[in-house]
């Protein structure tokens, strides 16, 4: 039974999204139900998951009995283990917290939402299980067109967005489809650890075209800064139920796909001989600061999460760079980080939206002491946003920045300390707003729905918990996902 | 020439399907044009991995004649990718008739409604 789990936990979600897609139709309010039960279902096998392979190593799962390199393999090791307990979890609670706005939101489509729902989670947690790059690639655009349904069920502008968002991500794709298929030529295999060993005696042109466009591709998916270009909007427009399920989620599952191939395929040693670290390095770095800079700028509330977003992925991109212990244990922490906190700041973004009709930062000061348990998870967020110390989202960044000056690459620090400056700036105009503007307006609306309060609190105690539990964190989970071949 | 391009000619396709295809998604004002790129630039990947699987004087894999055998493993990959493929182009279809409704046109830059 334990050697199904890593397809127990794919399938938990995939096949409820059937389920309730047919039953559904039928049943009035089955759907929310059903999806709730799917989602806590795979959170307990992906727990289960990441305390079994914690006491007893990587789970591996042969398809239909063949083994690989033939067969098609499921791994749960401890990296895919530990990013898989945070999507889970984020997912179950985000969805629980925000389902008392979809019967408002999506009158009489909540069965199609709540199957794109379970259809994007069970995408995501393929691409997190999959131990072959082609069925990487499928999970990848299940996942993505769920996520691009899901866009467009938005309001206004929202068809647009999504449709952007589908002609660049379907690029991406296309993309690293084209790296698969030149690693497929080179060594004949899609098995990722039969790839690893035999990528050494590939031709060297052909392993460079394939890294630039698996990198290309895979940076597309994770607005890996200036292929950013479809979030802001897609975010901005989808519902909000929607953005608080998807901002979370997509892009890190995604930089994990990306850590995946990099460090589990081509291997640290032959990547520091090529130029797709620098690659990665300088593109996080810039998303670094422009995330921050282009925040700054923006006066939606969720386009500016959205654009945070891109700088804290581009913490993951560059830790992920610098190719030393210090780095990686950033970025995988960073990966979890900006999942929990996202999570938190959509999910107010929409009971801002849906309560009190507030999408700019402008008229945020409208909430001023009528949410206050929402507001208090919104600042536990914000300062880990910024890196304030005993916070989850100091400790990634932390890591990044120690292993950028132990490499002696102090510009790359510089670039951090840029982007922390920025996001400084643009969580206290939040902070300032919801803390302590003058109240306008005489309307009497309160508190979200309890469900959605209840889902941001939690995220927050995550966060919290994230930060003053850290060095358990690192120290039994996230040391043992490093690859092996980090100095 | 001809043999060049006879040996080479999948290859060629590909790269023809595959720019063709890039640059009108990249140049479009309609959205329609840009799916067809899109679709063009799959219908492309499709043809590369199909090559990889050719053999000079192969024969198919249920034909144990004693010929070296085309190999399998791209044709199943592509089944996958192709409807992949059509799933996208379904979701981008049913979009666009979304934005036909909303905006009245199909253009990337052409209503008056608002100024994005």
């Amino acid at each position: 039974m334990i050697d199904h789990l890593p397809v127990l936990m794919f399938l938990a979600p995939f096949l409820s999204a059937l389920i309730v897609a047919a039953l559904g139709l039928y049943v009035r309010g089955a759907a929310s139900r059903l999806t709730l039960a799917a989602l806590t279902a795979t959170g307990v096998l992906s727990l289960v998951g990441l305390e079994r392979v914690a006491a007893a190593g990587a789970i591996h799962s042969h398809m239909g009995g063949w083994p690989p390199p033939i067969g098609i393999e499921f791994v749960l090791d401890p990296l895919s283990a530990f990013v898989a307990a945070v999507v889970a979890v984020v997912a179950l609670v985000t969805v629980a917290g925000s389902m008392a706005s979809v019967r408002g939101e999506l009158p009489g489509r909540e069965t199609f939402y709540y199957s794109c729902v379970l259809l994007l989670v069970g995408g995501l947690m393929g691409i997190l299980v999959t131990g072959d790059l082609f069925n990487l690639f499928v999970h990848l655009e299940v996942a993505s067109l769920s996520a691009y349904a899901l866009v467009a069920a938005g309001g206004r502008g929202a068809p647009r967005a999504a449709l952007s968002y589908l002609l660049i991500g379907s690029l991406g794709a296309s993309l690293y489809l084209l790296g698969v298929g030149f690693l497929y030529a080179g060594t004949g295999s899609l098995n990722m650890a039969d790839v690893a060993g035999l990528i050494g005696g590939m031709d060297g042109r052909l392993r460079f075209v394939a890294g630039i466009l698996i990198v290309g591709g895979l940076g597309i998916k994770m607005a890996l800064f200036p292929l950013h270009v479809w979030m802001p909007s897609a975010y901005e427009r989808s519902p909000a139920a929607a953005a608080s399920l998807m901002a979370p989620l997509v892009t890190k599952v995604c930089a994990y796909a990306l850590l995946r191939v990099l460090y589990w395929v081509w291997g640290g040693d032959l990547l520091r001989e090529g130029i797709l670290l620098e690659l990665l390095a300088w593109g996080g770095a810039a998303a670094v600061v422009m995330g921050g800079v282009l925040a700054l700028l923006q006066t939606d509330l969720r386009r500016l999460f959205a654009y945070s977003s891109v700088g804290q992925m581009g913490i993951v991109a560059l830790g992920a760079g610098l190719a030393n212990k210090a780095g990686m244990t950033g970025a995988i922490l960073h990966i979890a980080n900006d999942a929990v906190v996202k999570g938190v700041l959509f999910l107010a973004a929409g009971t801002a939206l849906l309560r009190f009709s507030v999408r700019n930062v402008a008229d945020l000061g409208r909430l001023r002491g009528r949410a206050p348990w929402t507001a208090a998870a919104v600042v536990v967020a914000g300062l880990s946003l910024v890196g304030v110390p005993p916070l989850g989202g100091f400790f990634g960044k932390w890591y990044v920045l120690t292993a950028a000056v132990a490499e002696g690459r102090w510009y790359f620090a510089a670039a951090i300390v840029a982007g922390s400056l920025a996001s400084i700036v643009y969580v206290f105009r939040i902070l300032q707003q919801i803390l302590f503007a003058q109240p306008a307006g005489e309307d009497q609306a309160r508190e979200g729905p309890a469900v959605a309060v209840l889902a941001c609190l939690t995220l927050a105690a995550v966060v919290v918990l994230l930060g003053i539990g850290n060095e358990r964190v690192v120290s039994l989970l996230v040391a043992q996902s490093l690859p092996g071949t980090l100095p | 020439m001809i043999d060049y391009l006879l040996h080479r000619g999948p290859f060629l396709l590909f790269v023809l399907l595959a720019v063709l295809g890039t640059y009108l998604m990249m140049s479009h004002r309609n959205y329609l044009k840009a799916i067809v790129g899109l679709y063009l630039l799959q219908t492309g990947l499709i043809m590369f991995f199909i090559t990889l699987g050719f053999r000079t004087g192969g024969t198919v894999p249920i034909l144990m004649d004693g010929r070296p055998l085309h190999n399998p493993l791209p044709h199943a990959l592509m089944l996958t990718a192709i409807v992949v493929g059509v799933a996208t182009l379904g979701v981008a279809m049913s979009i666009l008739r979304r934005i036909q409704a909303e905006k009245k046109t199909i253009e990337e830059r052409g209503d008056g409604s608002d100024g994005e």
